[in-house]
């Protein structure tokens, strides 16, 4: 086996998987307040809230790329098929994370 | 898979389930909020399924029953919620319904 993707315990991902949902359920709770329940809309083109979104989508990518890691490390036993899709999860955190910035640090510009 | 319907298996399926569906509609959301930014129209259908009132239920149902069952995970694995991850879980479920028809008369 030349690459395996199966090189480490998982127990830093386990442990940042929980981080960052702690942070997300926060986030989430101020974001729905803020952006979509709130009584009067807040200036999303000011950089606390460019900031706040930005750090936002950094990790939503990275709680819910590692999910669907999770997902596939269960469910996929062929190791060139893993390995493709470890790939393609690399490429649409990448992806995302270009749309996410270019989306919010000119927003309201 | 070998699954086995038990109080905490069912409670870790549907996690896992309700977490793949938020993640998909999250990851729409960043993408339908590219195609306003920079008028996209090809992206206004993604945009139309988002805010369809049906999609937006289930994603607060989704959201809710996620982050409601991830704190009673962090309870078990942090606290000593294993001694009682049962009751837990349906103490969790409680809470969340409430904070599920709360939201419901907010949309």
């Amino acid at each position: 086996m030349a690459f395996s993707t199966a090189n480490s315990s998982g127990a830093s991902g386990w442990l940042f998987q929980r981080i960052s949902g702690i942070l997300i359920a926060v986030i989430l709770v101020i974001h729905l307040g803020a952006v979509h329940f709130g009584a009067s809309p807040v200036d999303l083109g000011s950089p606390f809230w460019k900031f706040f979104h930005v750090g936002f989508v950094i990790l939503l990518l990275y709680h819910i790329l590692n999910g669907f890691w999770l997902i596939i490390e269960d469910y996929v036993k062929t190791n060139w098929v893993r390995v493709s899709l470890y790939g393609i999860s690399w490429i649409v955190g990448v992806a995302f994370l270009i749309l996410g910035f270019v989306t919010l640090v000119p927003f309201g510009t | 898979m070998l699954y086995r319907w038990q109080t905490g298996a069912t409670a870790w399926l549907i996690h896992r389930i309700t977490g793949a569906a938020v993640g998909i509609y999250l990851l729409l959301h960043i993408l339908a909020q590219f195609g306003m930014k920079y008028d996209q129209k090809g992206l206004a259908a993604i945009s139309n399924f988002l805010t369809n009132k049906a999609v937006v239920v289930v994603l607060l149902a989704f959201l809710i029953y996620h982050t409601m069952n991830g704190i009673r995970e962090l309870i078990i694995d942090f606290g000593n919620g294993a001694l009682y991850h049962k009751k837990l879980y349906w103490v969790m479920m409680v809470i969340g319904l409430v904070i599920f028809v709360t939201t419901l008369t907010a949309i």
